[in-house]
């Protein structure tokens, strides 16, 4: 998995964004955040917290009040976020993995020889060459995963956004995203309850909870917090509890 | 239901092909139409159809070992409308004949008329008349549900006898009283799940119902204020319309063994080269039925105005139990 | 769900399969409307037929046996919509067990015309989904005039049909493993509710699988890369099967 993916890293800005759901349920309350280019970021939080909310409001497919820019630009839907949801069978829809990564580029009316050479880029990225005729069904869950990587990579996003990338993995499958993630050379946004992963590829922790940021800051010593982790449904790991950063 | 290759004449497999691409080429037009409203509308349709695919492998019990399956025609066509309803009904069956071999490909044209056009058409017109008779609220909605989705069952089924005799292969007389009464228990399964399956939409997501199910007319605990008599009406004639439908044939199911010894006594007399015709409806079975429509269709009232009233039962048990389970 | 899995038994490279889809398609209709519109009685023509399937099935490189097992699931109907035409199609009579049973001539030649079409239009079904893969049939169609928004459902429909079988089975599994074993008709009720719960995620799913088309820039249609183009193995093909078909249909007896 060497050939990494070409990327100008964007930076993110988002500024008192709320998002109400049709039903009026508040899912996020006035989030001001930054993200600097390059940045690799984890939202974490209890379940219904509003990460998966925010991210589809960066991927443009959502639209909220307040205002959110990447590279200084509002999220169209879109060229900037490259957006992995969390159920992979969702965003294979096509018969062939090569179908799939070639959706992206295709749309985007790239010429053939172009679009051929992306999908080899991306594949070799998630490391599923040789995968072009397979069809997403047969593929286990971690190649569903890469291969959702992979179709979101071909599109050349300059922000990696991924949705519980670990949930339902194996050991192998998960530590196979890992690699991916932390390959990639732009702005890469993760949600996760698993710090443990998440430590291996982010910097920073950001704790979102009913909808407001309750906390942000290096991810190290944040994981040493156990009390505001605790607080919010979140679980340091096993490692951090027999390592020297114990907390006391 | 889906009838093989060779079974069906030439003509009524061109009729059947004609009507089926018509209907195909209008809800194809109005699903277009459809996408600038719903924009997901072409996913939608796809797991839609993959949803009734997958809904028609849980069989269900009828009796002693034999079971049913859903056909879900009803189903699409109260969730997506008749003509969103029948191009994903003509999807799933044209799936069904091209990868799972279920169903010939020469008879795709009849199949998808039955179970799309007919099952989906004739649902839509039954839901919506007796929508206008039924009070207003989610129990008359439900109500009309389960009635239309019984009679998709039949009318399909029906349809499907029709096509059979007309082309000589099986006399009418025969099949067709099989085919209602097997249908006939089979659509009381369709008429449950299809409640089941709209009440637990109600529940979770009511704005995916359509705005002329008007759920939201009148409150579902307010019981008092229901008009018992447009209940009664729209229970009437409902009654009338399937017993003039089915009632003569359905009531001379039980001596039907009869009537096979008795119309092969008649055809014997004189036949045609043995070869196979392209025949109309064979002359043998229709002077048997206009002979006993008279006597038989106060029996069929009477037959049909208790499976209305099993039906309605039920739907008012599931009704209720929905109720409390979206509590 | 074996009998969801019907593709990739043959060789994906033999001679069948490098025909072009719409090639194949062609030729199955065809096949399938010469052989329906045949006389009954004309049993060398059906002989004929079954000739061209076998060696269309060697062709591709799929088992007989397999193709043969798959279309006598045709057979049921066969005895309950038609079992009663030797019984009742008129004289001349041919008499059983000292006349206790009569069947006529004309019923029995007509009962066996219709085991014979169905297991051969079967036959050439079973064939045809076994090499040709639906996203391969659905290209065919599009390049054959079908409409686009068709396409792209029948594709799409293929795909998700196999999540969703999954997840109905799952759903069943469940309502087993809590003790459902249903016996009489009611308890369809049950049967309903994993229903709607099927089809709530269904319609959830088609939000999300919006979400992701829309995301990688999906403007109403489906892209596609590799065009179909026919060959001269094509051509050939055509050339030489549907005149056979024909003139087998025209001369045989």
């Amino acid at each position: 998995m060497t050939s990494a993916v070409p990327v100008a890293p964007a930076g993110v800005r988002i500024r008192e964004l709320s998002f109400h759901y049709p039903d009026r349920t508040r899912a996020l309350d006035r989030v001001t955040l930054s993200i600097a280019p390059g940045e690799a970021v984890c939202l974490a939080g209890p379940n219904g917290a509003g990460k998966s909310t925010l991210l589809l409001i960066l991927a443009g497919l959502l639209r909220g009040e307040g205002s959110v820019t990447i590279d200084g630009i509002e999220p169209a839907v879109n060229r900037q976020l490259g957006l992995v949801f969390q159920d992979p069978d969702d965003q294979l829809f096509c018969s062939t993995v090569e179908e799939d990564v070639a959706f992206g580029p295709l749309n985007q009316r790239l010429p053939a020889a172009e679009v051929a050479r992306r999908v080899g880029e991306s594949l070799a990225a998630a490391g599923l060459a040789g995968y072009e005729r397979r069809s997403a069904h047969h593929l286990s869950g971690g190649e569903k995963k890469r291969a959702a990587i992979a179709a979101v990579l071909a599109c050349h996003p300059t922000v990696l956004a991924l949705d519980e990338p670990w949930a339902n993995l194996d050991a192998r499958g998960a530590r196979a995203v890992t690699t991916i993630v932390r390959e990639f050379a732009g702005t890469r946004i993760v949600t996760s309850q698993d710090l443990v992963r998440a430590a291996d590829v982010c910097d920073r922790l950001v704790i979102l909870d009913r909808g407001v940021v309750v906390a942000d800051g290096p991810m190290h010593t944040m994981l040493e917090d156990a009390a505001l982790l605790d607080a919010h449904g979140l679980e340091p790991g096993r490692h951090c509890r027999c390592c020297r950063h114990r907390p006391q | 239901m889906h009838i093989p290759d060779g079974y069906v004449s030439g003509p009524v497999n061109v009729a059947g092909a004609v009507v089926a691409a018509a209907a195909l080429a209008a809800s194809t037009w109005r699903a277009k139409r459809e996408t600038r409203d719903r924009p997901q509308t072409v996913p939608l349709l796809a797991t839609t159809g993959a949803f009734v695919f997958a809904a028609q492998m849980l069989n269900f019990p009828i009796v002693g070992g034999a079971s049913g399956h859903f056909l879900g025609a009803a189903a699409v066509t109260a969730l997506l409308g008749p003509w969103c309803g029948c191009l994903v009904m003509t999807l799933v069956v044209a799936l069904q004949a091209l990868v799972f071999t279920d169903g010939g490909l020469t008879a795709l044209g009849t199949n998808v008329c039955n179970m799309a056009v007919i099952g989906c058409g004739g649902s839509y017109i039954v839901m919506r008349t007796l929508r206008m008779l039924l009070p207003p609220g989610r129990s008359g909605y439900l109500t009309a549900v389960a009635l239309a989705s019984w009679a998709s069952v039949l009318l399909a089924a029906a349809a499907c006898a029709a096509e059979l005799a007309v082309s000589g292969t099986s006399p009418l007389l025969l099949v067709l009283p099989a085919m209602l009464g097997a249908h006939a228990i089979i659509g009381i399964g369709e008429a449950l799940i299809t409640t089941a399956l709209l009440s637990a939409v109600i529940a979770a997501r009511p704005d995916i119902v359509p705005a002329w199910a008007a759920i939201d007319a009148l409150p579902t605990g307010a019981r008092g204020a229901r008009p018992v008599w447009k209940l009664a009406v729209g229970g009437l004639l409902l009654a009338l319309v399937l017993a003039a439908l089915v009632s003569p044939w359905a009531s001379s199911a039980p001596d039907g063994l009869e009537k096979v010894a008795e119309t092969a006594g008649f055809s014997a007399q004189g036949e045609g080269p043995p070869v196979w015709r392209l025949a109309p409806l064979p002359d043998y079975t229709v002077p048997g039925v206009e002979a006993e429509a008279v006597s038989t269709g106060l029996a069929g009232i009477i037959g049909t105005a208790a499976v209305f009233g099993l039906g309605f039962v039920l739907v008012k048990l599931v009704g209720r139990r929905a109720v409390r389970q979206g509590d | 769900m074996d009998r969801f899995l019907p593709t990739h038994l043959g060789r994906l490279d033999s001679r069948v399969q490098r025909l072009d889809p719409r090639t194949r398609l062609i030729l199955v209709l065809g096949f399938v409307i010469v052989v329906v519109s045949t006389p009954p009685t004309r049993l060398a023509a059906f002989v004929a037929y079954a000739g061209l399937l076998s060696w269309a099935t060697a062709g591709a490189g799929v088992p007989v046996t397999s193709v043969l097992w798959r279309s006598a699931a045709v057979l049921p109907f066969s005895v309950l919509a038609a079992s009663w035409l030797p019984f009742m199609h008129g004289a001349p009579a041919v008499e059983l067990w000292g006349g206790a049973v009569r069947l006529s001539v004309s019923g029995l030649w007509l009962f066996a015309g219709v085991v014979m079409k169905s297991l051969l239009g079967a036959g050439a079904a079973v064939l045809l989904a076994l090499t040709t893969p639906l996203p391969q049939l659905a290209a065919a169609l599009r390049k054959l005039g079908a409409p686009v928004i068709l396409v792209d459902t029948l594709t799409l429909t293929y795909r998700y049909l196999f999540v969703l079988v999954e997840e109905a089975g799952r759903l069943r599994r469940a309502a087993a493993a809590r003790g459902y074993r249903p016996r009489w008709l009611g308890q369809a009720l049950l049967i309903g509710r994993l229903v709607g719960q099927l089809f709530l995620r269904s319609y959830e799913r088609a939000e999300r699988v919006h979400g992701a088309m829309v995301q990688r820039g999906y403007r109403g249609f489906m892209p596609t890369a590799h065009e179909l183009a026919w060959g001269v193995s094509d051509v050939v093909a055509l050339a030489v099967v549907l005149p056979t078909l024909a003139a087998v249909r025209t001369w045989l007896r």
